[in-house]
């Protein structure tokens, strides 16, 4: 017994030198990440402009629209939306000069774009915002112009953002820039116009360190106003490219901070063009293409990059100041939230594919426009009204623009 | 020469003094009072009459006046008698006893004398020379059982009473007063004569010179009923309503710890004795009234007075608490080691290992008495109402979460009681637990290594291994109080089941209740260690002495975990899993020192000490928490047998034994890691803290939630959500009632919980407020969890109310108030528990000590 006794306790000693640890203890599963239940329009104002929002939804749902400033709540309203378009006039609502709109939309079967009139004209979409970077490129302090980044915080907590302006002489080094606190419910306007005057193309990298924001810009010169919401990096856009009468740009903005080659391909009347344009983006930094350079015409640009890079078509010119942001990727159906509340719209809908696609737009459920739009080519739809939707039977890349006497505005499309 | 009818000769008789003195004799039930009669008619000092109170038929004897009661005798004196002296049927003093008493009154100014009372039918035995009390009235004469008089005591000195035998009173003072209180007793109307007169300006002396022998027929005011009630009757009477204010309520409170001491001591009778006295004062109330007017009415001086002459504390209790630590100091005494003459104990090896081992429980848990334990882990403070927690206990109601039908960890039981006794203070009470639980664990496990023929210095040290050895190091980690609780109460409850049987039917009995008390007592803390004992007792039978029948019995003891284990059933198997992690270098130690420990000799211990230890470590990670936790008990107690083996005595020492000394030396080095944080190896607090912002003004029906990516970042169990851990705590922050959630979560909480996560929505405080949620904690580094979807909300407000932790108060909050567990009837489940609980307590110790009694 005893030589068993031996051996048993020295085969314990073995066994528990020998028993793999015991796995931690793991949580159940995260929830996949749900789109965002709200959008913030952060661009709404009621002192020199009129503003709006129109919000586009698909099916009944009851939205809560809470306008805040300096912590505190200025209106709340609660908005039973029926399938189709719903237009809010912020005057209508509240008083305040500056009244970032918070849409607790609770699902995602809305989206609403948010316009501004008077002394010229602007459209962004409202947005959810990002836990990442941001970046709202396409603005000047030139003389004459001002260029103001709108940073929002509708939320309960906290948040922390630094700002990285980027020029044509590089990354400006801004301390004030650095740490910008937003408290909860509240707006910070950020006027670049006044920490950096003279720059005649400047974008500016939102990136947060504590909490969220919701960030947008406002651009106004020359009697228009241009406006756009923070929009989040990717390393491929689509760019349908209008015929104007203006200068128009491409801007790209890097906001990681390594230099990040590009290459743009060029599609237009003359064909297709691949890499027809490379370079290479500083780290933090911009590069400004006139558009002219690359599109003979209408046509579209595909930018195609090796890191996240964000791309807008900037168009400036005497009484004209716009941002139509590129879209990051292709999608069969698209809503146009804000297209034709500052006047009829003229849709660009590109077809990257090497198939000819149909196009119907419709206004309010009903059908306003169709066309085949051939491979690898740009239609142009104007139409008039609101609610405007379109759907393709292929993927394509869809922005607008309103083209008015006020000045030009105009957005991406929202692909569904 | 003149003898005594005690055949003493008499002093020499001084001459007689001025003063008028008469002489009344009360007279005692069942005595004759013939013999004090005559010897007052002796005195050197005549009395100018002498009257005979209370004997209605009672022979007629030349000058001696019959009078129905000392009030009327009293009211007929000559207003030229200066003194009255009163004087028991059962006394009989020596002729110069008067004298003595009027010549020391008239010399000292004094209004009471008494005498020196002597026991009569010895020479010199001494009953009495005036006594001081506590404040309650309990006489202390500091004299010892039948301690002889050597005139050690022989100096006229003010003292707080004399006895009513033989006491010299002023004539007008006893007048004024209303006399002697006829519904008191014996001892207690002297008392109360010698408090009032002292009020009222007078000076109480003993007379030491003036003897009289006492036959003490009338009682010896040892505490009868009369007695106690009449001592509180005195009390009533004599102090201002100020002092009653708080003699009143910390008599009460004397009253129930004497009791409760009593019992242990197998006296039963003291609980209904209070309880009889204080009813008896309540009936007797509108006459002690009464008689605090009169006495008001020639009140000169104040209770300090009275506080002059009394000792500090309770005498009753002083007297409960020494017997008590006699009988625990037997219950240690497996080597005799305490209970030897000082200088054989000092020369044991034995004694100086107890004293070394003790003195590491002290340091190794010196911050449980200097700052407290603090709220970590499972190891969480009791709270502030131990009855609303027994009252929980009892109806099956847990507090826990959100509160619901369910079982309380029994440790509230103990935790509870204890809390009581220390009048509310949790933490006190936790820190005698934890203090008692580890002195008791050392010791206990030196005891049990002795009586496993593991003895010598070292056996103690198996203790010190025990309880902060690396076994108990994983429970400790974790906070798991009541496992390390449970880890010292195990070798008691092995103890009692490994030895020869009981000599008597009477002595089996106890032994059996006994076993049982602790049997219980060990569930309360770890239920699964029940059974322990019992796997012992056959495991060592055959080698050892041992009792697997009284064993099985006392398992019953176990019953008071029912409830728990029951709820607890479908995790025992499952759930989260101890933290059993061991570093490679304690395994191979353990097993070098308990293989060396069997190759030297100790083969039995040395093997159950091994399996113990390495068994309960390799099984714990694979089984429920409870039963981990039990095995790693288990393992501890096992590792400290094999220390206490490798360490044990030997008559002679070979290479083998030297080696498997320096194992078991190695494994006390090692031990003393644990000593580091003063906690007993438990981390420092985390909540206790923290949550001051919750449990300092909390809302009616606030809850907190506390989420964090780890489940032992949190304080007791926590349930599983989406992507963290959280559990919800009440409005008094965390408490040991709440440390155990029930094996189910509530799915509504479930589900807004997920709804959170997966930010749904913007107002997250809307969700949770209907589980009435004010507070939201998000512990650590959550960057990655909940946190990132409360980012984004509008409903909760982040504030900076805790280090490392972020606080959200919840906007929407609404308060949630359950039905109140009163309105539940008690549970059968948790009524059978506590009803083994309380066999235990009061029966298991109540038959224990009657047993020992016994033969």
């Amino acid at each position: 017994m005893k030589p068993l006794a031996l051996v048993v306790v020295a085969l314990l000693g073995v066994a528990v030198l020998l028993l793999p640890a015991p796995p931690a203890p793991e949580p159940g599963e995260a929830p996949p990440a749900a789109s965002p239940p709200f959008v913030v329009c952060p661009l709404l104002e009621t002192a020199r402009r009129v503003s709006g929002v129109e919000i586009q939804a698909d099916a009944p749902v009851d939205v809560t629209a809470t306008f805040f400033s300096a912590g505190e709540t200025l209106a709340e309203a609660s908005v039973a939306l029926e399938p189709g378009s719903t237009t809010l006039e912020v005057a209508e609502l509240t008083a305040a000069a500056r009244a970032p709109l918070l849409l607790d939309r609770g699902s995602d079967h809305l989206v609403a774009g948010s316009w501004l009139a008077q002394r010229g004209v602007a459209v962004a979409r409202c947005d959810s915002g990002s836990r990442g970077v941001v970046v709202t490129a396409g603005g000047s302090t030139r003389e004459g112009d001002t260029y103001t980044l709108l940073l929002t915080n509708p939320f309960g907590g906290v948040a922390v953002v630094d700002v990285t302006a980027t020029s044509e002489i590089g990354v400006e080094t801004e301390s004030s820039l650095e740490g910008i606190v937003v408290p909860p419910r509240s707006l910070v306007t950020v006027e670049l116009t006044r920490l950096l005057a003279g720059r005649q193309a400047l974008s500016a990298i939102v990136t947060p360190s504590q909490g969220r924001v919701v960030a947008g810009a406002v651009h106004e010169g020359s009697g228009d106003v241009s406006a756009t919401a923070g929009l989040e990096p990717s390393p491929d856009w689509w760019l349908p490219v209008p015929a104007l009468d203006t200068d128009v740009f491409l801007v790209l903005v890097a906001p990681t901070a390594v230099e990040t080659p590009f290459q743009l391909d060029v599609y237009d009347n003359e064909g297709v063009f691949e890499a027809a344009y490379e370079e290479v983006i500083p780290a933090r930094g911009q590069h400004v293409v006139p558009v002219e350079e690359l599109v003979s015409g209408e046509g579209a640009v595909r930018v195609v990059a090796a890191g996240p890079v964000v791309a807008v078509l900037w168009s400036v010119g005497e009484g004209v100041r716009a941002v139509v942001p590129g879209v990051p990727s292709v999608a069969t159906s698209w809503w146009l939230p804000g297209a034709g509340a500052v006047g009829p719209a003229r849709i660009l809908v590109f077809n990257p594919d090497t198939v000819e696609v149909t196009v119907r737009v419709r206004s309010g459920g009903a059908e306003v426009a169709a066309a085949e739009v051939a491979a690898s080519s740009l239609s142009v739809f104007d139409v008039e009204g609101d609610d405007l939707r379109l759907e393709a039977d292929g993927e394509v890349a869809v922005t607008w623009l309103s083209v008015g006497d006020e000045g030009i505005a105009g957005d991406a499309g929202w692909a569904r | 020469m003149v003898t005594s009818s005690q055949g003493i000769p008499d002093a020499p008789v001084p001459a007689p003094p001025a003063a008028t003195v008469v002489a009344v004799v009360t007279v005692v039930a069942g005595v004759d009072p013939a013999a004090t009669v005559a010897a007052v008619s002796r005195q050197a000092h005549s009395p100018a009459s002498i009257s005979l109170v209370g004997a209605a038929d009672a022979a007629e004897a030349p000058g001696v006046v019959q009078s129905a009661d000392l009030e009327s005798v009293v009211s007929d004196l000559d207003p030229s008698v200066d003194y009255v002296w009163i004087l028991h049927g059962d006394a009989e003093p020596r002729p110069d006893a008067l004298g003595a008493l009027v010549a020391e009154a008239e010399r000292f100014e004094a209004s009471l004398a008494g005498s020196k009372l002597l026991v009569a039918g010895t020479p010199d035995t001494l009953e009495s020379v005036g006594s001081a009390t506590d404040v309650f009235g309990e006489p202390y004469s500091g004299l010892e059982e039948g301690e002889v008089d050597l005139e050690q005591y022989d100096v006229v000195r003010d003292v707080a009473f004399v006895s009513s035998v033989s006491m010299l009173v002023r004539r007008d003072l006893l007048r004024g007063l209303g006399g002697i209180d006829a519904a008191l007793a014996p001892v207690a109307a002297g008392l109360d004569l010698s408090q009032r007169v002292r009020v009222a300006g007078g000076r109480v002396i003993v007379v030491p010179s003036s003897e009289v022998f006492h036959q003490r027929r009338c009682g010896r005011g040892d505490g009868g009923w009369r007695e106690q009630s009449s001592r509180l009757r005195a009390m009533l009477k004599a102090y201002r309503a100020v002092t009653l204010a708080w003699v009143i309520p910390f008599a009460f409170i004397v009253g129930f710890l004497d009791s409760l001491g009593s019992l242990l001591l197998g006296r039963w009778r003291l609980a209904p004795r209070y309880l009889v006295s204080w009813l008896w004062n309540l009936w007797r109330l509108p006459s002690t009234v009464a008689a605090r007017r009169r006495l008001n009415r020639v009140r000169q001086v104040g209770d300090e007075e009275l506080f002059r002459y009394q000792t500090r504390g309770s005498v009753r209790l002083r007297q409960v608490g020494s017997e008590l630590s006699d009988r625990l100091l037997a219950l240690f005494d497996e080597e005799s080691v305490l209970a030897r003459r000082a200088t054989e104990a000092w020369w044991s090896a034995g004694a100086w290992g107890l004293v070394a081992a003790l003195a590491v429980v002290l340091v190794g848990v010196r911050a449980v008495f200097l700052s407290g334990l603090g709220a970590v882990g499972y190891s969480l403070p009791f709270g502030d109402r131990p009855l609303e927690s027994l009252a929980w206990f009892l109806t099956g109601w847990s507090p826990a979460g959100l509160g619901g039908p369910g079982a309380v960890h029994p440790s509230v039981l103990p935790a509870a009681a204890l809390q009581l006794l220390v009048l509310g203070h949790g933490e006190v009470a936790r820190s005698l637990i934890t203090l008692g639980a580890f002195t008791a664990g050392v010791v206990g496990t030196g005891r049990l290594a002795v009586r496993l023929r593991a003895g010598g210095g070292g056996a103690h040290f198996g203790g010190v291994v025990a309880l902060f050895g690396f076994p108990a190091a994983l429970l400790a980690g974790e906070g798991r109080w009541a496992g390390l609780v449970g880890l010292g109460i195990l070798p008691w409850a092995i103890l009692g089941v490994v030895g020869h049987a009981p000599g008597s039917r009477r002595r089996w009995w106890g032994v059996l209740a006994r076993q049982f008390s602790v049997v219980a007592l060990l569930a309360c803390f770890s239920p699964y260690l029940v059974v322990v004992p019992l796997l012992v007792a056959l495991v060592l039978r055959g080698r050892f002495p041992t009792r697997p029948g009284m064993a099985a019995l006392a398992t019953a003891g176990g019953l008071v975990a029912l409830p728990f284990l029951i709820e607890r059933a479908p995790i025992a198997l499952g759930g989260i899993p101890v933290a059993a992690t061991t570093h490679p270098g304690a395994v191979v130690l353990v097993t070098a020192a308990g293989l060396l420990a069997m190759l030297s000799g100790a083969w039995r211990v040395g093997a159950v000490g091994s399996a113990a230890a390495l068994g309960g470590l390799a099984l714990a990670p694979m089984v429920g928490p409870d039963l981990g936790e039990a095995l790693l008990a288990a393992s501890a107690l096992g590792t400290g047998m094999v220390a206490a083996a490798a360490l044990r005595s030997r008559p002679q020492r070979r290479p083998l034994d030297w080696l498997a000394i320096l194992a078991g030396a190695a494994l006390v080095v090692v031990s003393v890691a644990g000593l580091a944080g003063g906690r007993g190896g438990m981390p420092a607090d985390a909540w206790e803290r923290s949550l001051d912002f919750v449990s300092i003004s909390p809302l009616p029906g606030e809850r907190v939630m506390l989420v964090a990516p780890e489940p032992r970042q949190l304080p007791g169990e926590s349930h599983r959500g989406p992507g963290f851990w959280y559990r919800l705590l009440d409005g008094r922050g965390a408490t040991l009632d709440q440390t155990y959630l029930g094996p189910t979560t509530d799915r509504e909480l479930d589900a807004a919980v997920a709804a959170v996560a997966s930010a749904d929505s913007v107002r997250p405080g809307e969700r949770l407020a209907p589980f009435g949620i004010r507070w939201l904690v998000l512990v650590g580094d959550d960057s990655d969890g909940l946190g990132t979807a409360l980012e984004a909300q509008t409903d909760l407000t982040a504030l900076p109310l805790a280090a490392g932790m972020t606080v959200y108060e919840n906007n929407a909050f609404l308060p949630r108030i359950d039905e109140p567990p009163s309105r539940h009837r008690p549970d059968p489940l948790a009524a059978t528990a506590a009803a083994a609980w309380a066999v235990a307590v009061v029966g298991g110790l109540g038959t224990w000590l009657w047993a020992r009694r016994g033969p």
